[in-house]
């Protein structure tokens, strides 16, 4: 019998009877040795995307951007498409790292690090596409309100377009911050077990000196609390900001106060989905399972399924509004996107993303690593054609038929995502052999009083 | 200067364009300006038809009026605030500057 009565709901985070030497091993593995064909694999299709894709960038820089499939009135599609839909995702590594640590979820720590370390890559991808769907992109410093020579011509102050530049690059800055400083235990200890003189080196210079004193921990703690709660404004606000892309503006299906709270809740929804994708096939390639548990995997199909409710809830209002608002462009924007030319685009997003989470209700099917794996992968087809849906169909008809077009994508326009897609992927399999991508520090401690061997120890 | 942003910026001394070759009205901006700017440098106020454009200046009729609404007495501010004036799309509220008037009917009815 236990000293005192443990709720049932308590699994271990930590399965396996590891114990410190373990985890250190553990994490350690993928770094400290060479990878394996499957690794090889994957890398070198990555790259082949990302070649292509840059190719097609480069093309698009000297030609222009006549290259895209972009026409009046469809100002924006693939590219802005693209740039909200990786924006999103990266929600998930911050609401993970700083939200899950001000509410004292232990469970985080198994999962922190790869869904931050997918948040920097997923904010890179994203921040690529405002400078490449400029039309002058080497004018791209004139986004800064920087003092001039043309008489101080200052930036747009109104324009969303320019909130965004301040959001995601302080996104990007502060999610960098955050993920480096919990790094810094995790490297010194790959730095402490490196023999090889030049591994021992870089893990030196990039753990900055990290010497394992009370001191360093303390400050760690404290350094973890004030940027989880710089972090945590920032899941809500940017992704706000990047609703006002749309809701600051007056076609129909666009100005509409739902946007924030919708956009929020879709970004952590495919987020979280990102995050699901990547770790299950993680979790078994580096042998991680005993530390990306089931009850992490549930967990979080739990977070995709309220945030997935959500955003069904926030589907239906608009449909709602739109007719009881009896404005006749609204209810022809929602009539035309159910059944006008891309209705397909819009019965994928809404099987995608109201259906499938629903189904997590049942306990069978969230706690199921291969669906769990299927649906990760439908939400974020789902949330990608929910942000195309949003753009294409309000622009391509909006208040003058005699404007009325149609949009369809160049081979540049789906170059570029394949490369984005490819990039992203590049980035992450170089950081699972370089990077420990599991926050070891941390797991180690919680090891003695959430891992298996302590449950067992009570139990005896 | 000798790319399309600077290009642009010496309307109206530009090459003449062959023939089926459309550009975006900028409004005679650069008249607009040196209007303008000679008024300020006589320190008084542009007066009412000073402002002329390309357009309004080569139309026989008329057709179209350019001039500062914030002088009360000018030809503009009346045609702006006139029966016959309506925007497009107008009820969105964007107010655009450049603004309509309905085509006279022998009828009472619009």
């Amino acid at each position: 019998m236990s000293s005192h009565y443990e709720a049932p709901i308590r699994k271990p985070l930590v399965l396996g009877d590891k114990s410190y030497g373990d985890i250190s091993n553990d994490i350690a593995r993928p770094v400290e040795t060479p990878p394996n064909i499957d690794w090889w694999i994957a890398f070198s299709i990555a790259m082949a995307a990302f070649l292509w894709g840059l190719g097609c960038m480069a093309y698009t820089l000297g030609t222009g951007i006549g290259t895209w499939g972009l026409n009046k009135t469809v100002g924006w599609a693939w590219d802005i498409t693209n740039f909200v839909w990786w924006v999103g995702i990266g929600h998930a590594g911050t609401l993970i790292s700083a939200v899950l640590l001000l509410f004292r979820q232990k469970w985080r720590m198994g999962i922190n690090r790869s869904a931050e370390a997918m948040t920097i890559f997923s904010v890179i991808q994203a921040g690529l596409f405002p400078i490449i769907h400029m039309g002058r992109p080497w004018l791209a410093y004139w986004m800064f309100p920087i003092p001039n020579q043309f008489g101080s011509l200052w930036v747009n102050f109104n324009s969303p377009l320019l909130w965004d530049v301040f959001a995601i690059s302080t996104y990007l800055t502060v999610s960098l911050v955050f993920w480096w400083t919990g790094l810094l235990p995790d490297f010194a200890m790959i730095r402490d077990r490196a023999v090889k003189p030049f591994q021992k080196k870089i893990y030196s210079l990039i753990s900055f000196g990290w010497s394992g004193r009370a001191k360093d921990w303390q400050r760690f703690e404290e350094v973890s609390l004030v940027l989880a709660g710089l972090a945590t404004p920032l899941v809500l606000s940017v992704h706000t900001i990047v609703s006002f892309d749309f809701a600051t503006s007056v076609i129909p299906g666009w100005h509409t106060t739902i946007f924030p709270p919708y956009f929020v809740a879709g970004a952590i929804f495919s987020g979280f989905a990102m995050v699901q994708t990547l770790l299950i096939i993680m979790r078994k390639v580096s042998r991680l399972e005993s530390y990306i548990t089931l009850q992490h995997i549930e967990m979080m199909n739990i977070v995709i399924m309220i945030t997935g409710s959500i955003v069904g809830c926030a589907y239906i209002t608009e449909l709602f509004i739109a007719w009881y608002s009896g404005v006749e462009y609204e209810q022809y924007a929602f009539l035309n996107r159910a059944t006008g030319p891309y209705w397909w685009a819009y019965f994928l997003m809404m099987s995608c993303n109201v259906v499938s989470p629903q189904i997590m209700w049942i306990k069978k099917i969230r706690t199921n690593i291969i669906w769990s794996f299927v649906i990760s992968i439908v939400v974020n087809v789902g949330m990608w054609f929910e942000r195309f849906v949003i753009i294409v169909t309000s622009l391509h008809r909006d208040y003058l038929p005699s404007s009325w077009t149609m949009f369809s994508p160049t081979f540049i326009d789906i170059g570029i995502f394949i490369g984005t897609i490819g990039f992203f992927f590049v980035l992450f399999l170089l950081y699972a052999r370089s990077f420990p991508v599991v926050a070891q520090a941390e797991i180690k401690t919680i090891l003695k009083s959430s891992g298996e061997n302590y449950k067992k120890l009570r139990d005896k | 200067m000798n790319n399309p942003l600077g290009k642009m910026a010496i309307n109206p001394d530009v090459n003449v364009r062959s023939r089926g070759v459309m550009e975006k009205c900028s409004l005679c901006i650069q008249m607009t300006q040196k209007v303008k700017l000679d008024a300020k440098k006589e320190g008084r106020r542009v007066r009412d038809g000073e402002f002329k454009t390309a357009c309004s200046e080569s139309c026989d009729d008329n057709a179209m009026v350019f001039g500062d609404i914030n002088d009360k007495e000018s030809e503009i501010l009346r045609v702006k605030d006139g029966d016959r004036t309506y925007r497009v799309l107008e009820s969105i509220g964007t107010k655009p500057n450049v603004i309509y008037q309905v085509k006279i009917r022998n009828s009472k009815k619009i």
